[in-house]
């Protein structure tokens, strides 16, 4: 029955080995025929096997093969799907259909148009099989293959020098969080003997047979390699500069799937996470700290694919900060309306820089609403998603990550400093949000009408827009009621199964979880007791839409009605909009105490030790050999006298050995 | 000076032997390079003939014959290459034959 699993995947990887085979020569500039059916496909089976998943509420599961069977060490490649891998299956092909619908009237035109079409499907490809995996390893395969998929893309414009440069930065900061995520996995088979998730020898079910250090190590490891490709604090600065890929890949890979791996991860190994407060701890501190300077960040940028860049680390934050206050849901929730609301604004930011005629800066746009209305639109409703404005998508998971962090069982007092400061982020992200709708929608254009003539973008792009919106307004009800919506009753069960394995469960994940999971709690005597009242959950909704509807206010002062000068605030505190301005000083400071010194280091390697030692060791022997052979081939005369004279004294040599040495033998003449 | 002895006959092949190896070392002419060579070889048979004559057996004398057959093939492979050779550079000069050298 499980059958189809496979198709998922392969349809798009079939897809790319055809546009990379024959996009040359074939496909060319109908490449999209192919990619876009297969995308669609594979959408559709993931539609069906959401479906199962849901009626029979069982995991979907499909053997292919054994990897690497060696010894103790089993790798398989099976296909796992459960509830947490249905809902990643739905976001990323829905998206990723989306992206590949409006990257045909995006890309037109474009001369690589078919490497385009051949990149985007293999990474769709790589990013499914990193969720449908079942064990560690093929997790960590498909984790570095989305990292080479993302690393092509942000480079596709190879040409551009600054295109480049981006891609390996990318690529470079995402290798010391792999680092910890490899170490991570050699560390949970050195302990557990096997990097299977599932099954009574698999790593879930025996969390509570090892030491807490040991998890918390492991938890920490896996952590890092989150830290990476979720764009965290420390290794945050990737994201931004990977916006010099084309921008529907922007929307796909940087802000709606790629960049949620590190949540999954985290998500799927719950039941670690859950037998470690320390692991806990540091999840929740990174995260809330990468939201607030995320939030801080994009308020002083003027790129607006920039913006809506630092926007994602933002709310990436968020996701990991729920994670850490044990709002498992809550965070699975907030991946999933981000996917839809962040991919509507990439892709809404596509369409203005397109209208634009590839300009990026707002400042020099304004008034943009009277040119692409649709675009207008579609981006005003992704924007008030982002803010939090009720009822759309961003309200419902952002205040569940709230009051989740709010009634935290695993920090109780902490917790309540977290929600005060997700709180000053949520306000962050409305104004800064709503200062871009402003500068490039509203006003008066501020750029040369004579020659820039905006216009609104084809069908292909305002289409998945328009979808993107509809899916925004309503895809937050599948949360509804808060706590207790379709969505919780249907992912809950991938958070409740390990509570109870884990012995030093010091909170249960459920904690805001009534209805059947309380019941399951109840039996396993490990329910913390946390329970949402009706009243709480209105007023962290109250509080949340007025600090969102107070940024927005703000930005509404500075930017329309003009009584504050943003001009005046940026003068006064300058200090402060400077350090904002250069993104809190770590672009410089990776470049001046890392990358600077790496680079003399490098440059070191080549000149001294390169250059000098090993090549003049190797030149050395060649130059020696040489001038050797030049000395000893004058010997070689030519001249047949000197031969003869060479073997005649020989003779005499070997003859005059011959008496001394034997000269006790009867030699008649000699006597 | 008794009875002649093998001393003499050694005697007189050593002294062949060594105005032909002189010969060889020294003069230029390939000719007269190859003519010491031949001495040389009749220094030995002398010497051979001398031992066997000594030992009283004809081992001697067989060797000798054997090496005056082989000689005799051996001049006329050596006179076929100096002749191409002298055809080729025009010279007997070996001093002058160093083709191999550069």
């Amino acid at each position: 029955m499980a059958d189809y699993l496979i198709l998922i995947p392969l349809l798009p990887l079939v897809a790319a080995i055809i546009n990379l085979l024959l996009g040359r020569t074939v496909t060319r500039g109908k490449a999209h025929l192919v990619s876009v059916p297969a995308v669609a496909g594979s959408w559709f089976v993931s539609l069906l096997v959401l479906r199962d998943i849901w009626n029979t509420e069982h995991a979907i599961e499909q053997k292919l093969f054994t990897w690497i069977p060696s010894g103790s060490f089993n790798v398989p490649v099976n296909l796992y799907a459960d509830q947490l891998t249905a809902v990643m299956l739905m976001v990323v092909t829905s998206v990723g259909l989306l992206v590949h619908i409006y990257s045909i009237g995006y890309m037109h035109g474009d001369g690589a148009y078919y490497r385009f079409f051949a990149y985007l499907p293999l990474f769709v490809f790589s990013m499914l099989m990193l969720v449908l995996a079942d064990n560690y390893m093929i997790v960590f395969f498909f984790w570095e293959a989305v990292g080479l998929c993302s690393f092509l893309l942000i480079g596709y414009y190879y040409k551009r020098r600054s295109a480049g440069n981006a891609a390996k930065k990318a690529f470079i900061v995402n290798r010391v969080g792999d680092l910890g995520f490899g170490l991570g996995v050699i560390m949970i088979f050195w302990t557990f003997g096997t990097v299977n998730f599932w099954g009574p020898e698999g790593v879930f079910a025996r969390v509570g047979d090892f030491g807490q250090t040991t998890i918390t190590v492991i938890a920490l490891l896996l952590f890092t390699g989150a830290i990476g490709k979720s764009a965290q604090f420390p290794l945050h600065v990737w994201l931004p500069d990977a916006m010099e890929g084309p921008t529907p890949v922007s929307a796909l890979i940087h802000a709606a799937t790629m960049v949620t791996a590190g949540i999954y991860l985290v998500a799927r190994s719950n039941a670690l996470f859950q037998a470690s407060t320390t692991a806990m701890l540091v999840v929740t501190c990174i995260g809330l700290f990468t939201a607030v300077m995320g939030a801080s960040i994009a308020i002083t940028q003027n790129d607006i694919k920039r913006i809506v860049a630092y926007s994602t680390v933002s709310q990436l934050g968020f996701m990991a900060f729920a994670l850490g206050t044990g709002a498992w849901m809550a965070a699975i929730f907030h991946l999933m309306t981000h996917a839809f609301f962040k991919g509507l604004l990439f892709l809404g930011c596509g369409s203005v820089i397109h209208g634009m005629h590839e300009e990026q800066d707002i400042q020099k746009m304004g008034n943009l609403r009277k040119y692409m209305p649709v675009t207008f639109l579609t981006f005003l409703i992704g924007s008030l998603a982002n803010a939090g404005i009720f009822p759309l998508a961003g309200f419902w998971s952002k205040d569940e990550i709230i009051v989740g962090a709010w009634i935290s069982t695993v920090f109780p007092n902490f917790g309540k400093v977290v929600t005060v400061l997700a709180f000053a982020a949520a306000f962050m992200t409305a104004f800064y949000m709503f200062r871009l709708v402003f500068k490039v929608f509203f006003g008066k254009e501020n750029f040369d009408t004579e020659h820039v003539h905006p216009h609104e973008s084809p069908k292909t792009m305002t289409g998945p827009l328009v979808i993107l919106a509809v899916a925004t307004i309503l895809i937050g009800f599948v949360g509804f009621p808060p706590e207790d919506g379709k969505f919780h009753h249907f992912i809950g069960t991938v958070f409740e199964s390990h509570a109870g394995e884990a012995t030093h469960a010091m909170a249960s994940v459920a904690v805001h979880n009534d209805g059947g999971a309380l019941a399951v709690m109840a039996e396993e005597g490990e329910h913390g007791g946390h329970h949402v009242s009706l009243a709480m959950t209105i007023t962290f909704g109250v509080i949340s839409s007025v600090v969102a509807i107070g940024g927005i206010f703000l930005a509404y002062l500075y930017y329309i009605r003009r009584s504050l000068s943003a001009e005046a605030t940026a003068a006064r505190f300058n200090g402060l909009y400077n350090f904002l301005y250069n993104r809190w000083g770590f672009d410089t400071l990776y470049q001046e105490r890392i990358v600077a010194p790496l680079m003399r280091l490098a440059y070191f390697l080549w000149q001294v030790i390169d250059v000098k030692v090993i090549d003049g060791t190797v030149n050395g022997i060649a130059k020696g050999t040489l001038s050797a052979s030049q000395t000893l081939r004058k010997v070689q005369t030519g001249v047949v006298s000197n031969y003869a004279l060479a073997i005649a004294l020989g003779m005499v040599v070997i003859i005059g050995i011959y008496l001394v040495g034997f000269s006790s033998l009867d030699v008649p003449f000699l006597r | 000076m008794g009875e002649l002895g093998v001393e003499h006959f050694l005697s007189l092949s050593a002294a062949l032997f060594i105005i032909g190896m002189m010969g060889v070392l020294i003069r230029r002419n390939i000719l007269i390079i190859f003519m010491c060579v031949e001495l040389m070889l009749t220094a030995a048979n002398i010497s051979l003939i001398a031992f066997g004559w000594q030992m009283h057996s004809l081992d001697g004398q067989v060797f000798v014959l054997f090496t005056i057959a082989i000689a005799a093939a051996e001049a006329a492979v050596g006179l076929a290459i100096i002749l191409a050779l002298s055809r080729r550079v025009h010279t007997v000069d070996v001093a002058e034959i160093h083709e191999l050298r550069d």
